[in-house]
C-alpha cells in the first residue's frame, strides 16, 4: 500500500530524495548505447565499410539497451505517468527540467537505431519475407520499418545525413546524463565540466567492451560463428579507457587544487570509504585493466584477455557512474550535512532485474531477425 | 537457424527463446506496477499551469488598471495564522488555491512582529501590505510538506496487535468513543494475549473515581481522577489551556507540556532573578555589546529568524552591536571575525567562566555600585534608573537560626512588620544601621555582620564570596578558557554602560548543574543593571489576554477546586510535606533520598511522567494521552530497549492513546491514535516573544482542511474528542451550558471553535496599549481571506456585534502592538518594576528530595553531579570515554517533526556526528567514514563529518534525524504495507543512548533544581566500523 496518493503531487516538486543507483545504471546503458552507434556509424561513414559482424549485430544491442536503460527512470521517478504525460501534454510539463530533452531525443534514438540495424539486415529481411503471406508480410515490414521499401543505407541521397543525424543522437545520448548532473548546481562536486567528458570516455570504452563481448556471443548464438569481426572496437576500447582514467585523474586534480571546501569533502570520500568504488571497480577494473591487457599485444591476442577487458570496461562505466552519484550527493554546496547511500534491498533487485531484462530483449531480437539467411544464402528464419 | 545443441543441453534457438521470455517476462513482471503506472498515466501529477512559466504560480495581486494599484487575484485565498515548525512561532501569510483549497505558497504574515522589523501597523489595509510580505526560515516555508505529508493519517486507527507491533486498523470516531469512554474488555479484538482480557476502566470509569483518594494514607496525592495523564510535546497558547480545561474539569491535574525536555532551568532561573518572568532578551538592535552563552543567533532560539535578522542588522550599522557566542559549537550565528567571537567552552562549564567574570568584575570594581544600592523602585527611579535589585538585602547566615538562609524580616530585626515590595532589610547607607528596604534610599552593598544579634550578610556579600571562592586560574581551568581570554570578555561586558546583554539558552542548563550555569550567566546582567534600558535587557511586552474578556473560556463554575494534589512528575511540591516523607521521619528512619526526586522549584516535568507512572511513584496512570508527544524520541535515553518495553506492557499503563499527524515514533507504541490536525489545521493564541519587545498574540488556526469529519461534521482532532467525552460524562463547562460569559450567561461548547472564537474575540476586545485597537474586517479583506466561511459555519459561536472585530484579528493573524512603541527615548516601553534577585531565597529554603541538603541561593560554581551527588566525571572514566556528546538544534532541521519536510531535508539530508578535526586526527577517522558512538547506555553507527568550529573533546549531533516513526519504517494498516521512506530513517540520532543516571531507575540525567533534563554530559568514544567499506 502506498502512503495516501492524494498528496505526492506535493511532494514530487523537487527531487528530494537522493538519486539512486537506478539512475547510474540507466546512465550507464544509454551511454554504452549511444558509444554503440558511434562505432557503428563511423565504420559505415568511412570510406572503405568495414563489414564485420558488427554492422549487423551492433544496433540490435543498442536498442535493447535502450529499452532496458529508459526502464530505470521510470522506476526511480515518482510519478511514472507523470513522465508518459509529457507525450501527450506537452514538454511543458517538465517545467524547467532537463528531462525534458531527454524524453523526446532518446526514444527518437533507439527508434533511429532500430531502423538502420534492420536496414542493415535489408538482405535476410527480403529473403525471410518473400513470399510470405501478406498479412506476415506487412507485420514484418512494420517490424523493420519499411527497410525492404526505403533503404536508409542504401538510399545515396540522405544515407550519410540519416547516419550523422544518428550520431548527433549517440552523442547526445551519451553526454545527456552527464550534463544532467552537471547541472545539477546544489550538487558541488558533480558542478565540473569533466564530469560529462569523463562519462564520455568510460561510456565509449563501455560501447567498445559491450561489442567485444556480446558480438561473439551473438554470432555464436544466431548461427554465424564463422563470421568476421572488425578490430575497431578493441582498439576504440583502448583508446577510450586511457582517455576515460586520463580524465579521471584530471579531474580530480583540477578539483583538488581549486575546488571548494564542499569539494575537498567529496574528494575525502573518492579517497575515503568509497575508495573501493571510485578506484577499485571503476578506475582499476574500467580503465586501468583494459589499457593494460590491450596495450600489451602478447596479452592482447589471447581473447580471453579480450573478454577481461571488454567486460571490465562495461562494469567501469556502470561503477563510474555509481561512484560520481553517490559522492556527489554526500555532499551539499551548502556544505550541511553529508549523506552516504545505502542501497536498499529493493533497489537493487531492479538493478539486477534490469539487466535480465536487457538480456530477453537483446535474445528476442537475435531470435526474431533473420541473421543466419546470408550465411547460407537463403531465407531461413526462426519465423 | 542452427538447432545444434553443443555443448549446451538445449538448442541455441531454445535457449535463445528461454532468455527473451525469462528476460522480458522477468522484467514485465517485476516492473509491472510502474510500466502500468506509466502506461495508464497513473500517478501522473498535474499539468503545468503555463506554457512559459510552468508550474509558477500566479501572484496573489494583480494590477488593476482602472486605479493603477493591485487588486487580489480571485485564484487565491491569502490567511494569516501561526507556525509551529518550531517555537518561534512565527506568523504567516499562507496562499491558498480557492478551486482545490490546496496551499501554494507560504510566506511571512507582515503585520506579526517576528517576520519584519518594521511590521504593518494593524490599521494598514491588508491589500496596502502586498508588496512588503513578511519573511518566514526555510522550516516555515517548509510547512507545507507537514501538514501534506502522505504519511499523515486522517481517521483513527486501533492497533490490531501487541502495542508497537506496526498493526493498526481505521476505526469509526464513533466507536473510538465508545471503547475509550466506557473502557472494558477493549482490547479482546486486538489479538494480543497479554492485553486481550485486561478490564480497562475508560473515562468514565475514571472519572466516577472523583472522590476516591489515590491513596487514603496520603491525602496530598488528591483523588483517583489523577490517574488521567496527558503528556503534550509540543502544545502551547490555548490549545495547552483548553487540554488543561478539560483536565480541571475531570479532576486531574496531570496536564503537561515538554518544557523540562527543551529548557527549564533556564525559565526557573530566570523566573528566581527575574520573579514570574521566564525570558530575558537583550534589545538586539540597540544593545553594544551580546553574550550569546549556549546559543547563537540565527541558530535556533526566540524567535530564531527575527534574532537573527536583529543581529544582522544591529551589527551592520556603524558604532553597531558587537557580541560573543559562548558554546562549544560554532554555528551559524557564530561567526569569528568583524565584531563577532566564538569561545569554544567546555560543555556545561559556563557557570565556571559567569563566576569567573563576576569575581574580575567585582574586585576590579567594574560594577554599577550605585544601581546595585537602590533597594526600592522609588528610589531607583529618584536616581534615574529604572529598575532595583535585592543585592543590598540582608541575609541571615547563621546557619544554626531558625531562619538560616532566608532574608532578614523587619521581625528578626526587631523593625516590626513590613508590608509589600521590599520587606527586607538593609543597611541604610546613610545611616549605617538596618532598615526596611521599602524605605532606604540605598542600602550598603557589600556587608557582613549581625543585626539584632543575627549574622547577617548582604545578598552582595554572598554572590562576591562565592565568586572568590575559587581563582581564576581555577575557572579557567574548569571551563577550559584562557583567564586572559575571561578578563577580556569581562572587561568588555561592563564597557558599554547599559547597552550589555549576557543571554542564555539551552546549551548553559541542559546539565546537572543547569541551573546555576544560567544563573550565574543572569547574575552578570544584574552587575551593570540593564534591564529595562533602550539596548539593555527586556522581558518583552506580553500579549492581550484571551483567557477573559467577553468571554471566560477557562472558568468552570462548580469544578473548581476538583483536581488537587501532588503531580505524578513531584513538581511544585516539597518532599517534605508528603505523608510518605512524614512517615518515615515517624518511623525514625532517614528519609533521604526519595523513590525519584521532587521538584519543588520547577515544572512541567515531562520525562518524569512515564518512568513514574511505571513504577507508580507517587501513583500510577490509568489512562494516557500523548499528544504530540515523542518521549522515546526526544527524551534522553528513554529510547532504551528496557524502558520502551514496559511501557508497553498493558498493567503498566492501561490505556495509551496518541495524538499525531502520523504514525510517530512514539505513537506507534500507542493502543489508538487519533488524527490530529497540523500546524496548519489547528488553533493556538500564542504571544510573541520577548525579543520583539512589544506585546502581541498571533491567532493560529485552521486555514487548510485535510482530516476526515465527525459525523457532524467536526474535524477529528484531540479538542473534539475531549469535548465529546465531557459531553458523555455531563462534565462542567462542555455542553450547552459550557462558557461563561462576563454576563454571567452560559454559551455551549459543542465544538473547538465555540471556545477558540471566543478567546478570539477576548483578543480582539482586550484593553489596548495604544494604536492598537483591532479595525473591522473590511468586505475586501473578508474576500481575500475566504473568512466569511467562519462567520457563516460558527454563527452563533459569538454575538453579531464581536464578529467584525473578530474578523478583523483573523485577517491580520492577530493583534499586535505597533513597532514604534518599542522604545521611549534610552528607555523600553515594556518595564519590569518587581525586585530583581541577586539571592533565590526561595531557592536556599528549598532541600534536595534526594539528600536533603538545602539548594544554595547565590550564584556559584556547581560541579555536575548524579542524583545522589556523585560528580560525573567519577561517573565514567575519562580515559575510557574522552568525548562529550551535545546536540544542536540546526536552522533547518531542529525538531522530532520535521522529516516529512523533504525540501529541507534535501539540503540537509543527513546529520552525521559531527568531530573536531583535531579528534579525528587523533583517533584517525577521516570525513565520511562510518563510525560507532559509544556511550555507558549503548552505541549507534553513523558517518563522521569532520569539522573546525567545534572544540576538541566535543561530539556533536543535530536532533531531528535517524527517525524509526514518522514514516521512516514500515507498518500496516488493515493488512497493507505502508512502505517505510528511507529518507526519514537517515542519519543518527543519539538520544537513546544518552547517560541514565545510576541512582533512579529509567531517568535521564537531571538538573534536581531547575528540573532540566540533560544533554550534554554523556561521555563517549568512537570507534571505526571496520565492517563498513
Amino acid at each position: 500500500m502506498e502512503p495516501h496518493e492524494v498528496y505526492w503531487e506535493y511532494i514530487n516538486v523537487v527531487h528530494q530524495r537522493p538519486l539512486t543507483p537506478l539512475l547510474a545504471n540507466y546512465s550507464a546503458m544509454v551511454g554504452i548505447a549511444g558509444a554503440i552507434f558511434l562505432f557503428w556509424g563511423w565504420a559505415r561513414l568511412r570510406p572503405v565499410e568495414s563489414d564485420g559482424a558488427e554492422r549487423r549485430f551492433a544496433l540490435p544491442v543498442a536498442v535493447a539497451l535502450m529499452i532496458a536503460g529508459l526502464t530505470n527512470p521510470i522506476l526511480e521517478v515518482l510519478q511514472p505517468g507523470r513522465v508518459m504525460n509529457m507525450y501527450l501534454f506537452g514538454w511543458d510539463v517538465a517545467g524547467s527540467a532537463i528531462i525534458k530533452f531527454g524524453v523526446t531525443l532518446l526514444p527518437l534514438f533507439a527508434l533511429l537505431c532500430w531502423w538502420l540495424g534492420a536496414a542493415a539486415l535489408r538482405p535476410e529481411i527480403e529473403a525471410a519475407l518473400h513470399g510470405r503471406p501478406a498479412a506476415v508480410s506487412a507485420a514484418g515490414d512494420l517490424l523493420t520499418l519499411w527497410v525492404r521499401h526505403f533503404d536508409p543505407l542504401a538510399a545515396s541521397c540522405c544515407r550519410k545525413a540519416i547516419i550523422s543525424l544518428g550520431l548527433l543522437l549517440a552523442v547526445f545520448a551519451i553526454l545527456y546524463s552527464g550534463v544532467f548532473l552537471m547541472t545539477e548546481h546544489g550538487i558541488v562536486f558533480w558542478d565540473s565540466a569533466f564530469l560529462p567528458v569523463v562519462f564520455f570516455a568510460s561510456a565509449v570504452a563501455g560501447g567498445a567492451g559491450m561489442l567485444g563481448l556480446i558480438v561473439p556471443l551473438g554470432r555464436h548464438l544466431t548461427g554465424n560463428a564463422g563470421e568476421e569481426t572488425a578490430s575497431g572496437p578493441y582498439a576504440g576500447l583502448l583508446a577510450a579507457s586511457v582517455a576515460g582514467g586520463a580524465l579521471w585523474l584530471l579531474w580530480l586534480q583540477f578539483t583538488g587544487h581549486f575546488g571548494s571546501v564542499e569539494v575537498r569533502r567529496a574528494l575525502d570520500l573518492v579517497n575515503g570509504s568509497r575508495r573501493g568504488l571510485a578506484w577499485g571497480w571503476w578506475f582499476g577494473l574500467g580503465a586501468v585493466l583494459p589499457t593494460l591487457l590491450l596495450a600489451v599485444s602478447p596479452l592482447r591476442r589471447i581473447a580471453l584477455f579480450r573478454y577481461i577487458a571488454s567486460a571490465g570496461a562495461v562494469i567501469g562505466a556502470f561503477a563510474l557512474r555509481f561512484a560520481v552519484l553517490e559522492i556527489g550527493q554526500a555532499v551539499p554546496k551548502s556544505g550541511a550535512g553529508q549523506y552516504l547511500y545505502a542501497p536498499p534491498a529493493g533497489m537493487l533487485s531492479d538493478l539486477v532485474l534490469n539487466w535480465v531484462y536487457f538480456v530477453g530483449w537483446i535474445a528476442l531480437f537475435w531470435l526474431l531477425l533473420p541473421y543466419r539467411v546470408r550465411a547460407r544464402g537463403a531465407a531461413t528464419t526462426i519465423a | 537457424m542452427s538447432d545444434k545443441k553443443g555443448f549446451l543441453p538445449v538448442s541455441r534457438r531454445g535457449l535463445l527463446s528461454a532468455l527473451a521470455v525469462g528476460g522480458i517476462g522477468a522484467g514485465l513482471v517485476g516492473f509491472r506496477d510502474t510500466l502500468i503506472d506509466a502506461a495508464l498515466f497513473r500517478r501522473r501529477g498535474k499539468g503545468a499551469l503555463h506554457p512559459i512559466y510552468g508550474r509558477s504560480d500566479t501572484p496573489e495581486w494583480l494590477h488593476d488598471a482602472a486605479t493603477g494599484g493591485l487588486k487580489p487575484n480571485p485564484d487565491w485565498t491569502l490567511r494569516h495564522t501561526v507556525d509551529l515548525q518550531c517555537h518561534s512561532e512565527c506568523g504567516l501569510r499562507v496562499k491558498i488555491d480557492r478551486k482545490t483549497g490546496r496551499i501554494q505558497r507560504i510566506f511571512g504574515n507582515p503585520y506579526h512582529p517576528h517576520t519584519r522589523m518594521a511590521y504593518a501597523d494593524l490599521n494598514t489595509p491588508l491589500r496596502d501590505t502586498a508588496k512588503s510580505p513578511g519573511t518566514v526560515c526555510a522550516r516555515g516555508n517548509a510547512g507545507i510538506q507537514t501538514a501534506f505529508d502522505p504519511y499523515r493519517i486522517t481517521v483513527p486507527l486501533k492497533r490490531t496487535g501487541p502495542r508497537g507491533s506496526g498493526q493498526w486498523r481505521p476505526i469509526a470516531w464513533q466507536q473510538l468513543l465508545d471503547e475509550v469512554v466506557e473502557g472494558g474488555k477493549i482490547f479482546a479484538d486486538t489479538g494480543d494475549p497479554v492485553s486481550a482480557d485486561i478490564e480497562v476502566l475508560g473515562f468514565r470509569g475514571l472519572y466516577a473515581k472523583g472522590g476516591e483518594p489515590m491513596d487514603p494514607q496520603a491525602p496530598e496525592l488528591g483523588h483517583r481522577t489523577n490517574g488521567l495523564l496527558f503528556q503534550g510535546g509540543r502544545i502551547v497558547g490555548s490549545r495547552l489551556e483548553f487540554a488543561r480545561r478539560f483536565w480541571k474539569s475531570f479532576g486531574s491535574v496531570n496536564c503537561f507540556e515538554h518544557i523540562n525536555v527543551c529548557e527549564v532551568s533556564h525559565h526557573v532561573a530566570t523566573g528566581i532573578v527575574y520573579p514570574g518572568k521566564h525570558m530575558l532578551k537583550p534589545d538586539v538592535r540597540e544593545a553594544k555589546f551580546i553574550i550569546y552563552w549556549g546559543t547563537q543567533p540565527g541558530d535556533a532560539n526566540f524567535p530564531m529568524q527575527t534574532l537573527g535578522k536583529y543581529t544582522a542588522d544591529a551589527r551592520s550599522r556603524p558604532d553597531g552591536l558587537k557580541y560573543v557566542v559562548v558554546d562549544p559549537l560554532l554555528g551559524r550565528g557564530g561567526v569569528i571575525g568583524d565584531r563577532a567571537n566564538w569561545i569554544p567552552i567546555k560543555p556545561g562549564t559556563d557557570g565556571a567562566m559567569a563566576m569567573a567574570m563576576i569575581r574580575w568584575i567585582i574586585e576590579q570594581k567594574r560594577y554599577d555600585a550605585g544601581y546595585l544600592s537602590h533597594p526600592n523602585q522609588k528610589a531607583a527611579e529618584a536616581a534615574g534608573e529604572l529598575s532595583h535589585t535585592d543585592a543590598t538585602c540582608l541575609v541571615v547566615v547563621d546557619p544554626a537560626h531558625p531562619r538560616a538562609n532566608a532574608f532578614l524580616s523587619a521581625d528578626d530585626a526587631g523593625l516590626g512588620k513590613a508590608e509589600g515590595e521590599g520587606e527586607g532589610i538593609v543597611i541604610d547607607a546613610a545611616t549605617g544601621r538596618p532598615a526596611k528596604a521599602g524605605e532606604a534610599a540605598a542600602g550598603t552593598l557589600d556587608y557582613s555582620g549581625t543585626v539584632n544579634g543575627i549574622a547577617v550578610k548582604t545578598a552582595f556579600t554572598l554572590l562576591r564570596e562565592s565568586a572568590q571562592s575559587l581563582e581564576l586560574a581555577k575557572y579557567a581551568e574548569i571551563c577550559g578558557v584562557p583567564e586572559e581570554q575571561i578578563v577580556a570578555l569581562a572587561r568588555e561586558f561592563t564597557s558599554h554602560g547599559r547597552k550589555a546583554v549576557s543571554e542564555a539558552y539551552r546549551g548553559v542548563v541542559k546539565h546537572p548543574n543547569g541551573y546555576y550555569n544560567c544563573l550565574a550567566v543572569l547574575t552578570l546582567n544584574l552587575l551593570v543593571g540593564n534591564l529595562n534600558w533602550t539596548g539593555g535587557g527586556t522581558l518583552g511586552g506580553g500579549g492581550y489576554g484571551y483567557k477573559k474578556g467577553p468571554y471566560d473560556v477557562m472558568a468552570l463554575p462548580g469544578a473548581e477546586g476538583r483536581a488537587f494534589g501532588v503531580k505524578l512528575s513531584r513538581e511544585e511540591a516539597h518532599y517534605e510535606d508528603s505523608s510518605e516523607y512524614k512517615a518515615k521521619v515517624k518511623a525514625g528512619q532517614n528519609p533521604y533520598p526519595a523513590k525519584r526526586p521532587w521538584f519543588p522549584l520547577s515544572f512541567e516535568i515531562y520525562t518524569e511522567l512515564l518512568p513514574s507512572a511505571v513504577q507508580k511513584y507517587p501513583y500510577g496512570a490509568d489512562i494516557l494521552i500523548w499528544h504530540m508527544a515523542t518521549p522515546f524520541y526526544s527524551v534522553p535515553s528513554q529510547g532504551n530497549e528496557d524502558f520502551v518495553k514496559a511501557v508497553k506492557d498493558p498493567k503498566n499503563i492501561p490505556l495509551i492513546i496518541a495524538s499525531d499527524i502520523v504514525v510517530g515514533d512514539t505513537s506507534m507504541y500507542a493502543d489508538y491514535i487519533i488524527p490530529d490536525g497540523s500546524h496548519l489545521e489547528s488553533w493556538t493564541h500564542i504571544d510573541t516573544h520577548v525579543t520583539t519587545l512589544t506585546a502581541g498574540t498571533g491567532v493560529r488556526w485552521p486555514v487548510i482542511d485535510l482530516v476526515q469529519k465527525t459525523e457532524d461534521g467536526r474535524q477529528m482532532c484531540i479538542e473534539e474528542l475531549l469535548i465529546d467525552i465531557g459531553k458523555r460524562l455531563g462534565m462542567v463547562g462542555y455542553g450547552d451550558k459550557g462558557i461563561p460569559d462576563s454576563g454571567g450567561n452560559y454559551w455551549p461548547l459543542n465544538t473547538k471553535e465555540d471556545w477558540y472564537l471566543k478567546a478570539t474575540a477576548n483578543v480582539a476586545f482586550a484593553k489596548g496599549l495604544g494604536g492598537d485597537d483591532v479595525p473591522e474586517a473590511t468586505a475586501e479583506e473578508i474576500a481575500v481571506g475566504d473568512l466569511q466561511i467562519l462567520q457563516d459555519r460558527y454563527r452563533n459561536a459569538l454575538r453579531q456585534s464581536e464578529w467584525p472585530k473578530v474578523l478583523g484579528v483573523m485577517a491580520r493573524g492577530g493583534r499586535f502592538e505597533p513597532h514604534n512603541q518599542a522604545r521611549d527615548g534610552d528607555k523600553l516601553r515594556h518595564r519590569f518594576t518587581k525586585t530583581l534577585h541577586m539571592y533565590g531565597e526561595e531557592v536556599a529554603l528549598t532541600r534536595d528530595s534526594m539528600s536533603g541538603a538545602r539548594f544554595r541561593g547565590t550564584p556559584g560554581w556547581t560541579e555536575p553531579t548524579t542524583a545522589l551527588g556523585k560528580p560525573l566525571d567519577q561517573l565514567d572514566d575519562f580515559n575510557a570515554w574522552p568525548l562529550t556528546i551535545i546536540t544542536f538544534k540546526g536552522a533547518l532541521q531542529s525538531h522530532s517533526r520535521l522529516s516529512s519536510n523533504y525540501v529541507i531535508r534535501q539540503l540537509v539530508p543527513d546529520n552525521g556526528i559531527q568531530i573536531a578535526a583535531a579528534d579525528a586526527e587523533r583517533f584517525g577517522i577521516r570525513n565520511g567514514d562510518a563510525v560507532w558512538v559509544v556511550t555507558p547506555e549503548g552505541r549507534r553507527k553513523g558517518f563522521a563529518r569532520v569539522r573546525q568550529g567545534l572544540r576538541p573533546g566535543v561530539i556533536a549531533y543535530e536532533v531531528g534525524y535517524g527517525h524509526w516513526g514518522y514514516g521512516a519504517t514500515n507498518y500496516q494498516i488493515d493488512g497493507k504495507r505502508v512502505e517505510g521512506d528511507k529518507v526519514r530513517r537517515a542519519g543518527i540520532h543519539l538520544n537513546p543512548i544518552l547517560r541514565r543516571d545510576p541512582d533512579v531507575w529509567q531517568m535521564s540525567l537531571m538538573d534536581l533544581v531547575g528540573g532540566s533534563v540533560v544533554f550534554f554530559n554523556t561521555r563517549a568514544r568512537l570507534e571505526k566500523d571496520t565492517d563498513h567499506v
